[in-house]
């Protein structure tokens, strides 16, 4: 299939960017790796006039970690850029295996982080970890109006999202991650290997003194947006984590789950794997914390 | 209508060739694992595709097809599309050079190139030429069409019940019921002393070839050349011989690289028509084609299939009875979706029925797909196989080796020329470490472990005609000149290796012309797993022709008697006269004429005996019992397929096929929504077939090599389809193996298997 005819503009910076969407109210789309839009534009569901290139925008290419705020990812960061940082490795494995998780080699190499948030797909791979760990976006707008919001309030619909028409999301930020705390995430498909997320689960804890501090569980494509499975959450705060409490907490997260079958499962199958892969996530978390001797190290 | 090969009944022939070749007692270039003859051109991309040809004045053309399950078109207008920039020319119904028959039947066609009546989502409505393809897809979406949408019908059980949205006036039914019967199957029942019963379900099942489907199309005053994706030249050039009524002579097809087609690529496919009638509308050369959304509509699929098969066993292995009872849904026109061979002649049993009905849906028609019919099947006979050994406590390969035939059942109870069956069976089992795979179930964690088995035959041989010419140069250097395409599974390579055999000439001095009606002779078309079985004899006897003339010419310079001379590392030496030889470069005849050639037919094949391939394959895999996911673990792949011709392309072929295997039994599904009868997956995204993260790593091909010297003279027999046929049955047993859930349904995705599994606890 052809893509429809549109203007292409390359800007440098961002307030060029920006000053080319107000321009443009309505009719322009923003492409960092094109990898959703594109396809989105074959099958004529998007048809702008213009597109607007973020690719020349150095500004926008890092991933960055300062010790006292944590970690920034810019708009051009690549999913495989993630998937490779050293620090994000080190600090934030389930965010690196998050991004490792998404679609194949090639489209990680095209794609980035940002993007697979602004597409605001259910089954978003990247989402639920980065919910889950408290992350926020930062959105610009023209006249350098910046804006941060919960990424849990980023999402409003499918492929619907709070970005203005002329704004950008310049970049994620995600905390440090609080001492004797871990994160994990969770996916599969009923289809084959090389696949979209049919299910999907993030969780993060924190342990204080053997037990649950905290608990964050989000769960992916079996709501109209990433959602927190908040009783499931519940449960688990203050206990001592073992395999009753964890199997209890991803009935639960099954029950507030709301799937839907469509070509690629049935509603039942995944509400039956949002148990399965949260309590899968949650023994990852809390046993990687457990390794950490009682939560020294950051995981 | 011209039936595909594996319906044709009797063959047409070439003539018998001179002398009976000898079977090769040993071969020194035959059998070895060589790489690909033109390897290199293939991953430097120097080859030359169809897509990769650009004439000089070229335009694009493409197709507007209609997006309704079931309509009347009434109107299209196409004044907006014809004035805008680079449009060259549109066609239509309204063009009478379009008005060409297609979709026939024994009593005629059934619809035209560009029929009002579409009968599926994606029949072809116009097409566009443009100097540009962004152009001409630019004109499609100008064309304005007025559809009458009319109900339709996505399901067969749903076409057959009375009332069902008729597809064709005399109803959804395709002709009768076929019904194939031996003895008294009521006897047979009563006989039994264990009797399993239960229906299966394989889903429609595309293609999907790398290579997209397409044409290009130049005309020379009244002689047309097509450049085509096509697994048969000759098979192109014969039908727009008769769709453009112009005599053979004056259509060249030419097909010599191939990016896969698996039965899709067999027969022609309208586009190729539109393209040369677009070419001659515009006096400029056409290059049409599809894409891969395109492809998933309207160029074939494997239909899907119910199948209801009861069979009954002694306890001592014996098979009583069999009977299926198959349906199969064609699609919008005419086809066949049977199945029923493997039942009446795999396996020895004196009682079976076989009931085969097709019939038509709102959906694209079905085509040859990579052993037509029998994975499907493989499907039911194989698991129920499994039920009936483990009703009557037998070992799955033990049963197997109850029933193995000597003769072939089903065609008259001739006996087979070879029949490897058993070798595949025990050699398989040996290689594959069958009985400990089977001992016991092994858990870990929640994943379960087990081993499963399948069997198969493939029912058609190849044989004449087919017609080679080998040119031997005074340089000793040769031409191979054959009809046949190499459709991406090493024919040019194979029969270089035979040219090499006979004549003692290096790989890289031997250039293979192909696939081209202009220059190459006549063969049948690369499908059925005949190319080689069909062709290699072939080219092995103009070989050897060229080799007697060489001989001759020996003789004569070294004035010895014709019998008397041999041909050993370029020279012709006198048997027991060691100083009296000549080398073939310095002989005088060949030196004089400077060519000498030989032409070779296919010999026709032994009347009184019958020819099949013959495999057994072997899964471990680890089910996990809360989600449903199937590791396969390792695959193993016996097959019977006459002579190894090369090492190499026959582990690749039998990679192939379980790789392929594995998307029938696993991921691949053709999904039409039953609300608006269009595909909901008609694209690699949504729709899956396996790639290297499906497919183990641990994959074994056990060749064996037996050479079949009764059926033709390089003892060949087909591979490429038998190799996918088991496969998924040798799944599905192992699923079995590993949790005791029996799958009926084709493919086993994790959502059907958990609930299966949840059921099973439920039930305790």
């Amino acid at each position: 299939m052809s893509l429809p005819q549109f203007a292409y503009a390359a800007p440098k910076t961002l307030e060029e960017a920006l000053a080319l969407l107000a321009q443009h109210r309505g009719d322009a789309r923003v492409m960092a790796g094109g990898t959703d839009l594109l396809l989105k534009m074959e099958r004529r569901k998007l048809a702008p006039a213009v597109l607007i290139g973020l690719k020349r925008i150095d500004e926008l290419r890092y991933i960055r970690f300062e010790p006292e705020q944590g970690l920034f990812i810019g708009a051009l960061a690549r999913l495989s850029d993630v998937v490779e940082d050293a620090i994000i490795r080190a600090k934030y494995p389930a965010i690196a295996h998050a991004a490792s998780r998404t679609a194949t080699v090639q489209i990680r190499n095209m794609g980035t982080v940002a993007g697979n948030l602004c597409n605001s797909s259910p089954c978003a791979d990247n989402a639920p970890t980065l919910i889950a760990r408290g992350a926020k976006v930062e959105l610009v707008g023209a006249q350098a109006r910046s804006r941060w919001l919960d990424l849990e309030k980023f999402f409003t619909g499918p492929g619907a999202t709070a970005l203005a028409p002329d704004e950008i999301m310049r970049q994620i930020h995600v905390p440090c991650p609080p001492g004797g705390s871990a994160a994990a995430y969770q996916n599969i498909s009923a289809r084959s290997k090389v696949d979209i997320s049919a299910v999907s689960v993030g969780v993060h804890l924190t342990r204080r003194d053997g037990k649950c501090h905290d608990a964050r569980i989000v769960l992916g494509a079996v709501a109209p947006v990433p959602m927190r499975a908040r009783e499931a959450e519940a449960l688990l705060v203050g206990t001592g984590m073992d395999e009753d409490v964890m199997r209890a907490s991803g009935e639960m997260a099954a029950r507030e789950a709301r799937p839907i079958s469509d070509v690629r499962a049935s509603s039942e199958w995944r509400r039956e794997m949002v148990a399965v892969l949260t309590r899968r996530a949650l023994r990852q978390a809390w046993d990687s914390i457990a390794s950490a001797h009682g939560g020294i190290v950051n995981r | 209508m011209r039936k595909p090969y594996f319906l044709l009944k009797t063959p047409p022939t070439t003539p018998e060739p001179a002398e009976k070749l000898a079977p090769w007692a040993e071969t020194t270039v035959v059998g070895k694992p060589l790489p690909r003859v033109d390897a290199y051109e293939r991953v430097s991309g120097s080859a030359v595709y169809a897509l990769d040809l650009f004439l000089p004045d070229m335009l694009y053309a493409a197709i507007l097809r209609c997006p309704h399950a079931h309509a009347i078109v009434k109107k299209v207008d196409t004044a907006a599309a014809t004035k805008m920039p680079g449009v060259r020319a549109v066609l239509t119904d309204s063009d009478t050079e379009a008005r060409i028959p297609w979709y026939f039947t024994e009593k005629g066609p059934t619809s035209r190139l560009f029929d009002p009546h579409c009968r599926y989502e994606g029949e072809e409505i116009a097409a566009v030429a443009a100097e540009t393809p962004h152009q001409a897809a630019d004109a499609l979406r100008a064309i304005v069409v007025e559809y009458e949408e009319l109900p339709f019908v996505v399901d067969l059980d749903s076409a057959l019940k009375p009332g069902a949205p008729l597809i064709h006036e005399g109803g959804n039914q395709v002709e009768g019921t076929l019904v194939y019967e031996r003895g008294d199957i009521a006897k047979g029942f009563a006989d039994a002393e264990a009797i399993v019963e239960r229906t299966f379900r394989t889903s429609c099942e595309i293609h999907t070839p790398m290579e997209v489907h397409g044409s290009v199309a130049k005309w020379d005053g009244n002689r047309l050349t097509v450049w085509d994706t096509t697994q048969g030249v000759f098979q192109v050039q014969q039908s727009l011989a008769d769709a453009l009524r112009l005599p053979l002579s004056n259509v060249r097809v030419i097909g010599q690289y191939m990016g896969g087609g698996f039965g899709s690529k067999l027969e022609i496919s309208k586009h190729t028509v539109i393209a040369a009638i677009l070419a001659r509308k515009t006096a400029r050369p056409v290059k049409l084609f599809i894409s891969r959304e395109e492809s998933f509509l309207c160029v074939g699929n494997r239909p899907a299939n119910t199948m209801s098969l009861k069979a009954g066993v002694r306890k001592d292995g014996t098979l009583t009875a069999m009977h299926l009872i198959n349906r199969g849904a064609v699609g919008a026109y005419p086809g066949w979706a049977g199945v029923g061979s493997q039942v009446a002649d795999l396996y020895t049993c004196a009682h079976v029925r076989v009931e085969e009905t097709c019939g038509h849906i709102n959906a694209g028609q079905e085509r040859a797909f990579r052993a037509p019919g029998f994975p499907q099947c493989s499907w039911a006979l194989e698991q129920v196989m499994d039920e009936l050994a483990a009703a009557i406590g037998l070992d799955p390969v033990e049963f197997r080796l109850t029933s193995i035939p000597v003769v072939s059942q089903r065609q008259g109870g001739k006996p087979y020329t070879s029949t490897g069956l058993r070798q595949c069976l025990v050699e398989g089992a040996r290689a594959f470490g069958w009985d400990a795979a089977r001992g016991g179930h092994r858990r870990n964690g929640p994943w379960l472990r087990g081993a499963g088995v399948a069997a198969c035959q493939w029912g058609w041989p190849g044989g004449p005609p087919s017609t080679v010419i080998v040119r031997y140069f005074a340089d000793g250097s040769v031409s191979l000149n054959m009809g046949a395409s190499d459709i991406g599974t090493g024919t040019k390579t194979i029969m270089a290796m035979v040219v090499a055999e006979e004549l003692g000439v290096a790989l890289d001095r031997i250039q293979i012309e192909h696939a081209d009606t202009g220059t190459t002779q006549y063969a049948t078309p690369s499908g059925g797993s005949k190319t080689v079985p069909s062709d290699s004899p072939a080219v092995r006897a103009a070989a050897v022709a060229v080799k007697r003339k060489l001989l001759a010419m020996g003789a004569e310079q070294l004035e010895a008697a014709e019998d008397e001379v041999v041909l050993k590392a370029g020279e012709i030496l006198v048997a027991g006269s060691p100083d009296k030889k000549v080398r073939l470069a310095e002989l005088e005849g060949l030196m004089n004429q400077q060519v000498v050639i030989g032409v070779g037919h296919r010999e026709q094949n032994p009347l009184d005996k019958v020819t099949k391939p013959f495999g057994a394959q072997f899964a471990e895999v680890e089910v996990n019992e809360r989600t449903g996911e199937v590791r396969i673990l390792r695959l193993l792949g016996a097959h019977d397929s006459g002579r190894v011709m090369n090492r190499l392309t026959y582990q690749n072929q039998v990679f192939g096929g379980m790789t392929m295997g594995i998307g029938f039994g696993m991921t691949e599904r053709r999904v039409l929504d039953r609300q608006t009868g269009k595909m909901v997956n008609s694209n690699w995204h949504d729709y899956k077939i396996p790639t290297a993260m499906d497919v183990p790593a641990d994959l074994t091909c056990v060749p064996i090599d037996v050479p079949d010297n009764e059926f033709n003279s390089t003892g060949t027999k087909g591979l490429g389809e038998p190799a996918t046929i088991p496969t998924a049955a040798a799944i599905a047993n192992a699923v079995y193996a590993a949790t005791g859930i029996r799958v009926t349904d084709a493919p086993i995705n994790p959502t059907q298997l958990a609930s299966l599994l949840a059921d099973q606890r439920k039930r305790g």
